[in-house]
């Protein structure tokens, strides 16, 4: 790959501050990448000498058999910047630069965001939530309200179909969804979501956030999603104000009221941001549907 | 196998070319059993059981290293001292032929299976030692010596441990193509982890005294010499230059060589300092140590010496 990425570089100048300036490479991937042999998302950063922070992040995989992974990860990178160009708040995201694939191996080039890892403070905390609340208002602008109750049982019916549960439980969560209350005359858009919205994946630069990794980018088109996933995966190392319960449904009060949007009973959302959730981590492979209950009563602190 | 010498025997499809020498930390008699194990019971029984035993892994993560290596797009492979198979085997789904070679003849027989297994019909192996390497020279395109320049000395074919490796990189010189690498995963005699764990020698702290020293104190309480060479950053760079390799460059593989998930390039302080802003999480003491690394002047550089280990891709 280094051979290949040099000659990029070398043709495309532009990309680095200092074109004439040596470069070194820093290779990472996550602690569970090639754990098993599907994980196989390689970074690579290149720094140029003298400069603090790396100039490119490239993206690749093990075996060219996975780098469906890249293409889909620079695909969803240039929705997103398409999405977010309309209400130029594109700087909390990285830029696509180059997709390479010559059929023996497969990487893509972007900007590096720069910034260094969240950490759970109320200052930085209330950053991503604010900055994460422009880029979804903007979109909301942009995006007319199409969805109602119907659409909503649907979206929860279908993510209930995709965890391939047995059709006992498959009922018992379709039964459960439906016993929970949701506006029967709410209307609201379908936005774009970052799809993996995790404190990992959020880096903080002074007062500016940026949004990394973009696997699932899409994945949720339901408004809220991230902002339920990002204050789920934070539960743990947040010091929220009050119960996680009254922390979640104060800030998707904010946020619903930001993009326009009249709620007044969220148990229906939350329960359909779950099911959504539980898709992407593949949970109907290893729970049943009260178990998968039991453990969103559990997240909520409701049981 | 291309080889320019002929295996002195063949037992089980697997050609010698020295002979067998066990070794590992489980006993020999342990490695047979769970073999057997493997052949009555099958790969899904004997991973639940065997399951971080024997240096075996089923990860694809222990040759990640080849990310900062220059490799062309078809590549031949040499993996010199080659064990289980936990770099052999990720390096054959990628390039176009691999050697496996390893003193020991029950881990070549494994590795054999378990190649067999993965359908990875790239990969040969023999038994054999880089001082019988049957190979002709400018062979490989890439050859590693991960863990294996520290225990070379101790063949006892050299009074001098330290000329047994220039010998043993030399020859690694002599098959590598031009433009060829070797890579070199190796600890490094300063480790800081030194002070909790054990040298090669099977000691505590000789890898820090004058060699001299740590000869008489191994003779002492093992009735045996150091010969467990590891050196420093400058060390290996004198080592290497004195085996006629003149362009390396050094790596700091985090956690450690054998599982090198970060590569960090040794020379760029920035790439040091931004690892551990950006790619470590961390909290409580740990986060307070990086704060200090990354803003005390020289700390950085202070912790550089005391690293770990490191990985050296050296171009031919």
């Amino acid at each position: 790959m280094i051979p290949r990425l040099r000659q990029l570089i070398a043709e495309n100048p532009s990309w680095l501050y200092s074109p004439s300036s040596k470069i070194s490479f820093l290779k990472t991937s996550t602690p569970t990448s090639g754990t098993k042999r599907s994980q196989g998302k390689i970074v690579l950063f290149v720094f140029e000498s003298g400069r603090k922070l790396p100039t490119l992040c490239v993206k690749a995989t093990r075996v060219y058999s996975a780098a469906e992974i890249i293409n889909r990860n620079y695909t969803n990178l240039r929705l997103l910047i398409d999405h977010a160009l309309k209400n130029t708040t594109n700087s909390i995201f990285a830029k696509p630069l180059y997709f390479y694939d010559d059929g023996v191996e497969a990487f893509c080039i972007e900007t590096v965001c720069p910034g260094e890892r969240f950490s759970v403070k109320n200052s930085s905390y209330e950053l991503v939530l604010k900055q994460y609340g422009v880029w979804q208002t903007g979109l909301a602008v942009s995006h007319k309200k199409i969805l109602g109750a119907k659409d909503l049982q649907r979206i929860a019916f279908s993510a209930i179909h995709e965890l391939e549960m047995s059709s006992e439980s498959a009922r018992l969560l379709e039964n459960y969804y439906s016993s929970l209350s949701i506006d029967k005359n709410i209307k609201l858009p379908e936005i774009l979501q970052h799809g993996d919205m995790t404190p990992d994946n959020v880096l903080v630069s002074g007062n500016k956030i940026y949004f990394i990794d973009y696997d699932y980018v899409g994945l949720s088109m339901l408004p809220g999603f991230d902002l339920f996933h990002f204050l789920s995966k934070s539960k743990q190392r947040a010091e929220l104000a009050g119960s996680f319960y009254s922390s979640l449904l104060r800030h998707l009060a904010d946020y619903f009221e930001n993009i326009d949007v009249e709620v007044s009973v969220y148990d229906g959302f939350l329960f359909l941001y779950y099911l959504q959730e539980s898709v992407r981590k593949g949970v109907g492979q290893k729970k049943d549907g009260a178990e998968l209950i039991a453990d969103f009563e559990k997240l909520l602190e409701k049981a | 196998m291309n080889t320019i010498k002929a295996p002195f025997k063949t037992v089980e499809g697997i050609s010698f070319f020295s002979e067998d020498r066990y070794w590992g930390k489980a006993s020999k008699t342990e490695l047979e059993s769970a073999l057997e194990f493997l052949g009555e019971k099958g790969w899904e029984e004997f991973r639940a059981r065997y399951k971080n035993k024997f240096d075996m892994t089923f990860e694809e993560n222990r040759a990640d290293w080849r990310f900062v290596v220059p490799l062309p797009e078809k590549f031949s492979v040499l993996d010199a001292g080659a064990g289980m198979g936990r770099i052999s085997i990720p390096l054959a789904r990628v390039a176009e032929s691999v050697v496996s070679m390893d003193q020991s003849f029950l881990r070549m027989k494994f590795l054999k299976l378990r190649a067999m297994e993965e359908g990875l019909n790239n990969i040969e192996v023999c038994v054999g030692d880089i001082f019988d390497a049957p190979f002709a020279e400018e062979s490989f395109d890439l050859i590693v010596m991960n863990g294996l320049i520290e225990w070379v000395g101790a063949t006892g074919r050299y009074n001098d441990p330290r000329k047994a490796q220039i010998a043993s990189l030399e020859i690694a010189r002599k098959l590598l193509k031009k433009g060829g690498h070797l890579y070199v995963g190796i600890e490094n005699r300063l480790a800081l982890s030194y002070l909790r764990g054990i040298d090669h020698s099977g000691l505590r702290f000789t890898s820090y005294m004058p060699r001299w020293v740590a000869d008489i104190y191994t003779k002492i309480r093992l009735e045996k010499r150091y010969d467990t060479y590891t050196y420093t950053k400058m060390g290996y760079e004198k080592l290497l230059r004195d085996s006629g390799f003149s362009n390396f460059v050094f790596y700091l593989p985090y956690p450690g060589y054998n599982l090198p998930r970060i590569m960090i390039p040794y020379d760029n302080l920035n790439a040091l300092s931004y690892t551990f802003r950006s790619l470590m999480s961390s909290s409580g003491i740990k986060r307070k140590i990086i704060w200090i690394l990354t803003h005390v002047p020289f700390a950085l550089r202070i912790y550089r010496y005391v690293f770990f280990s490191f990985g050296i891709v050296i171009t031919k």
